[in-house]
């Protein structure tokens, strides 16, 4: 989720009104926005929506409130002159960065608020739309220090040398990428290619290396800059296109005057800024049926262009005009959701479905309930762990060699790498963690566990199993098997228990446990390395059943 | 006469020592009870106000862990020295003494305090200090041999000693001792020569035992008198964890207002997880850092059915659903790939997709697995409760008003707020949150309609609205708990006292 940082006075200027922080709450529903913190002037807004770069600044915060303070309405206009400026695009840059588009805005009074607000939203459209600068890299430039036409082209990386933005050394592409923190931090997508992109001017100024870093001399953009060239570079025009759309729409609000750059590829000569509006056909009875309101066509024409649609209601049929940079709108629902916020969720009166439905729950959950309830009787303190655990608890300190499990590629933290297999590990570490509380320990878990099983689909079965313990100075083989004994006499269930040695018990006091010939359990006396490995001081018993397969035996 | 019938055998235990001056050690040994024996009979007898306890405090200094391995073994620093002769480096020494490097730098530290050593660059020498600190000895090595010491009778050069000591891990640890004393008062010097006159009769019963009850020789006897007020043992007897029992009380909840459980695997395809939702594969949320990915078994089996074209057609061009689609192409490699469940709402379009009841209501209660860093709001893993609800007429009004529905049945607030929310696969999308009269102002849940690139797919034409509650807060609110870690809590005296609710 975004989070932006705003200045209220720029804010109202934006709009023309003063407001107070409370209406700015209210108006921030328009944009999925709340406030985060205020400090005196600066207002921390976090916008919810990851699919609306547009809303991502001050200027796109404003457009959205302007319409509920003043006579505007509708999709916003944006005039486009021609600014005569060529940009290049050699063929040399398929695979490599093969888009880009570009625009001129001139007139603008760069303040500082404005320079922070530039800045921010070039940082969250890259980082957030454009995916960390792999889809789009945003570059802006002072335009009098820049010589048309433009050549965007891949070069050899020892072949360019400029000075990185901040640093006052010359360097080329390769150092870049090695020394300058930028290109330390996107380095990577320029990775295994044998050439990089740059833009350079027609006076052999390199503008930039993107997605990395811009030039120090003309990537500039100060107070004192009055003009300036855009670029924004990519693979797909469906990023390129919005991702510069936003950012000259917010230079035009604040007065900058928006001119186009012919941008000539191998192929073709596209002429941008585009700011080609969008438009989509939405049913009337869709919108109601949706939203379960019953409104007038004039209220939606209106909701819709307070939203920043231009709407044109004909019969059933809904035309809808939007802004070009609104590139998340891919179905009439997305439209009806403008016109539901719009109207306002608080004041739309809830309803509730009337559907006639049997509630219940899973086999598992009622039989793992039984289970719990009974072993709860047995007078055994039920614990909760995780299904997360590490090599070393679940297999290393159980005595064990290895054991076939699946495991996290990319963990948080080597504590957490693999699921269990088993839950008495979970036991004994509890025990281990309680050395000091009063014995006798009792305790059980009743919880899935996840088992390499290349059968299924998705690779691993998760059977749930029951896991009981006891630990105090008289624990041993007989009240493990007195408490099985009591379930299994309660669910009525006859097993046999066959001497089987495991490492992580005594031999001769574990057993496997079989019902119907399946083995379903193990059950036995832990062993005294296991206890030393996990300094624990008084014998522990203990076993575990699978009782997905006991349920399934009983459902027989 | 009443005081020593209800006197407790304990009590009548000690009673002959009380006048004498001395300490609860001693006490116990001359009565012969164990030392909480005897100081519970003390307490009771001082409740009878028989006597006054009090006590004198003095600190202790005893080996802690670590250096009860140091007087093993000596101490790290001696045997880094000692392991220091000759041409030796960094590596050689660090396997010779078996120390880490922590331990290893920490040594550097107290032997160049010494003049033992010098460190030049990277090459640790031996001084001619180093001999002769050896031959001394460590002065710590012979303080720790020493304890338990009395702080009081610790000086001079061994303070400093004690300090530097504190400083290391685990070496000695610094207790407090408190030394049990008590003097009769008037009344209880009555009790005492009352008690030794009636010393004799032996006519009282203890314990009612089956022989006395068959022989009737309880008959004209009298029962000695307990202080029914006494403090007793407790009990452990089984409990539920409490937040198991909450989970438990959601899915009854639940349960009751209708609603079907669903389950689904632990290790999840990516298909369900993300591509049936309609989240795009270059999606942040599909991020390295974001889920958890699988080692080794990389990728599971997409299912067979129709339903994979169809979702793939749904993402690329919006298929039949009038959407544009996120208009990239759709990898089938990439949504056959393994990740731990990210959310409880990958389970939903397996059952959309195969026999879902219309109209219906399903829900589910899950383990979800994210690589957050941990800390008091985000644990290893977390619970999420969601689920949907499908029928022909559903609309955003019964959307808000389900919402509202379930904050009330768990947690019986009944002001709520609605805010417009973005999730990738609702639209129109919500987050409700509800007034607490303490915390005020909580976000609870988040819903929507399924987008129809999502629903349509999956074979469901009818609206599909989608909500999700965050079950952990919840929790942690009716627990009473301020970290998310103690959901899972390890530790056995919290659940052995932890409070019931309902």
């Amino acid at each position: 989720m975004p989070t932006i940082e705003i200045s209220m006075k720029d804010l109202q200027m934006l709009i023309g009104k003063k407001i107070s922080m409370k209406d700015l709450e209210k108006y921030l529903e328009y944009v999925k926005g709340e406030i985060e913190n205020v400090e005196g002037d600066r207002v921390k807004i976090e916008i919810a929506d990851t699919n609306r770069p547009d809303l991502w600044s001050t200027e796109g915060i404003a457009r959205e409130i302007r319409t509920e303070v003043s006579s505007e309405r509708g999709v916003p206009d944006y005039k486009i002159k021609k600014s005569g400026i060529k940009v290049i695009v050699d063929r040399n840059l398929k695979n490599i960065r093969p888009i880009t588009v570009c625009a001129v805005v001139r007139n603008l009074n760069i303040d500082e608020e404005t320079l922070m607000q530039m800045i921010q939203l070039q940082e969250k459209v890259c980082e957030t739309f454009g995916r960390k600068r792999k889809e789009v890299a945003l570059g802006i430039y002072d335009m009098h220090k820049i010589k048309s036409p433009i050549t965007f082209k891949a070069f050899p990386p020892e072949e360019i040398k400029f000075v990185p933005l901040d640093f006052e050394k010359e360097l080329d592409l390769r150092q870049i990428l090695l020394q300058h923190p930028k290109g330390q931090e996107y380095g990577h997508l320029l990775e295994g290619m044998d050439k990089y992109p740059v833009f350079i001017d027609a006076g052999k100024n390199v503008l930039s290396l993107p997605p990395i870093i811009n030039s120090n001399y003309t990537g500039k953009v100060t107070s004192e800059t009055r003009d300036v060239f855009i670029e924004c570079s990519g693979f797909d025009m469906k990023f390129q296109m919005p991702a510069l759309d936003i950012m000259v729409a917010a230079m035009a609000d604040r007065g900058g005057t928006i001119e186009s750059v012919d941008v000539v590829f191998p192929d073709k000569t596209i002429v941008t800024p585009v700011m080609e509006r969008g438009r989509i056909k939405v049913d009337l009875d869709y919108i109601k049926k949706r939203s379960g309101l019953d409104m007038k066509k004039e209220e939606i024409k209106n909701l819709l262009s307070r939203a920043r649609f231009n709407a044109n209601i004909s019969g059933n049929n809904v035309d809808v005009e939007y802004p070009s940079y609104r590139q998340d709108i891919m179905h009439p629902s997305d439209v009806v959701e403008d016109i539901i916020i719009r109207y306002g969720y608080n004041n739309i009166k809830p309803a509730i479905p009337k559907i006639p439905t049997t509630g219940s729950q899973t086999e598992t959950s009622v039989f793992s309930s039984v289970i719990r309830n009974l072993m709860i009787g047995t007078g055994a303190q039920e614990i909760l762990s995780y299904y997360l655990t590490n090599k070393e608890n679940l297999i290393e300190r159980m005595n064990l060699e290895d054991m076939n499990v699946v495991e996290v590629e990319n963990p948080v933290s080597d504590n957490w790498c693999i699921f269990r297999t088993w839950l008495i590990p979970s036991l004994i570490e509890f025990f281990s963690r309680n050395k000091k509380k009063e014995y006798p320990q009792r305790i059980f878990e009743v919880g899935e566990v996840v088992i390499p099983d290349s059968q299924r689909e998705t690779m691993s079965s998760n059977p749930t199993r029951l896991a009981w313990g006891l630990a105090g100075k008289d624990a041993g083989f007989t009240q493990a098997k007195q408490n099985l004994d009591f379930l299994m006499d309660y669910l009525g269930i006859r097993y046999e228990i066959k001497e089987k040695d495991h490492p992580s018990f005594i031999p001769g006091r574990t057993g496997r446990v079989y019902v119907n010939g399946k083995g379903i359990a193990y059950i036995g006396e832990v062993h005294p390395q296991v206890l030393e490995n996990w300094g624990i001081e008084v014998p522990v018993t203990c076993f575990e059943i699978n009782l997905t397969d006991l349920f399934s035996v009983m459902k027989k | 006469m009443r005081l020593i019938e209800s006197l407790h055998p304990l009590e009548r235990k000690i009673l002959p020592f009380l006048e004498e001056k001395m300490e609860l050690k001693e006490l116990a040994k001359k009565s012969g009870l164990k030392e909480v024996e005897a100081m519970r009979a003390l307490q009771w007898m001082e409740n009878k106000k028989m006597i006054k306890i009090s006590s004198v405090s003095r600190e202790i200094i005893s080996l802690d862990s670590n250096g009860e391995e140091y007087l093993k073994s000596g101490l790290p620093e001696k045997r880094f020295l000692e392991a220091l002769r000759g041409e030796i480096s960094y590596k050689e020494l660090k396997e010779k003494t078996g120390l880490d490097d922590n331990e290893m730098v920490k040594c550097i530290g107290i032997l160049k305090g010494k003049y033992a050593i010098s460190v030049v660059g990277d090459k640790i020498e031996p001084t001619s200090e180093r001999g002769k600190l050896l031959e001394r000895g460590f002065p710590e090595e012979a303080f720790l041999s020493k304890l338990p010491l009395d702080v009081s009778s610790v000086g001079g050069e061994e303070k400093t000693i004690v300090s530097n000591l504190m400083k290391r891990k685990k070496v000695i640890k610094r207790d407090v001792e408190k030394l049990k004393y008590w003097i009769c008062t008037v009344e209880g010097k009555k009790l005492i020569s009352e008690f030794r006159k009636v010393k004799g009769s032996k006519s009282m019963i203890e314990r009612l035992t089956p022989g006395i009850i068959k022989d009737g020789s309880w008959k004209g006897k009298k029962f000695r008198r307990y202080d029914v007020q006494i403090n007793v043992p407790k009990i452990f007897a089984g409990k539920k964890q409490p937040y198991v029992q909450f989970i438990e009380n959601a899915r009854r909840k639940l349960v009751e207002m209708g609603f079907r459980e669903m389950e689904g695997p632990v290790i999840e395809l990516e298909f369900f997880n993300f591509d049936a939702l309609f989240q795009p594969q270059n999606h942040p949320a599909r991020d390295w850092s974001a889920s958890y990915k699988i080692k080794n078994n990389r990728y599971g089996r997409l299912p067979k059915e129709e339903v994979v074209k169809r979702v793939k057609g749904a993402h690329e061009n919006g298929w039949k659903t009038g959407s544009s689609g996120w208009g990239y192409k759709w990898d089938e490699k990439t949504a056959s790939q393994l990740v731990a469940r990210a959310h409880d709402t990958a389970i939903s379009p397996r059952y959309l997709s195969k026999n879902v009841e219309i109209p219906g209501k399903y829900f589910s209660l899950v383990r979800c697995f994210r690589p957050d860093v941990i800390d008091s709001n985000h644990g290893v893993e977390f619970n999420q409760l969601g689920g949907f609800v499908v029928g022909e007429s559903l609309n955003f009004r019964h959307l808000l008003g389900l919402l509202k529905q379930f904050v009330f049945e768990m947690t019986g607030i009944e002001k709520v707020k609605f805010l417009p929310d973005y999730f990738p696969f609702t639209e129109p999308s919500v987050q409700i949150s509800a007034k607490h009269p303490e915390i005020g102002w909580m976000e609870l849940a988040g819903a929507g309609i399924f987008r129809p690139e999502l629903s349509e797919p999956l074979g469901v034409k009818e609206p599909v609205i989608a909500w999700g509650f965050g079950i952990d807060r919840l929790a942690m609110m009716k627990l009473d708990i301020k970290d998310i870690r103690e959901l899972f809590t390890r530790d056995l005296s919290y659940l052995r006292s932890s409070r019931g609710f309902f």
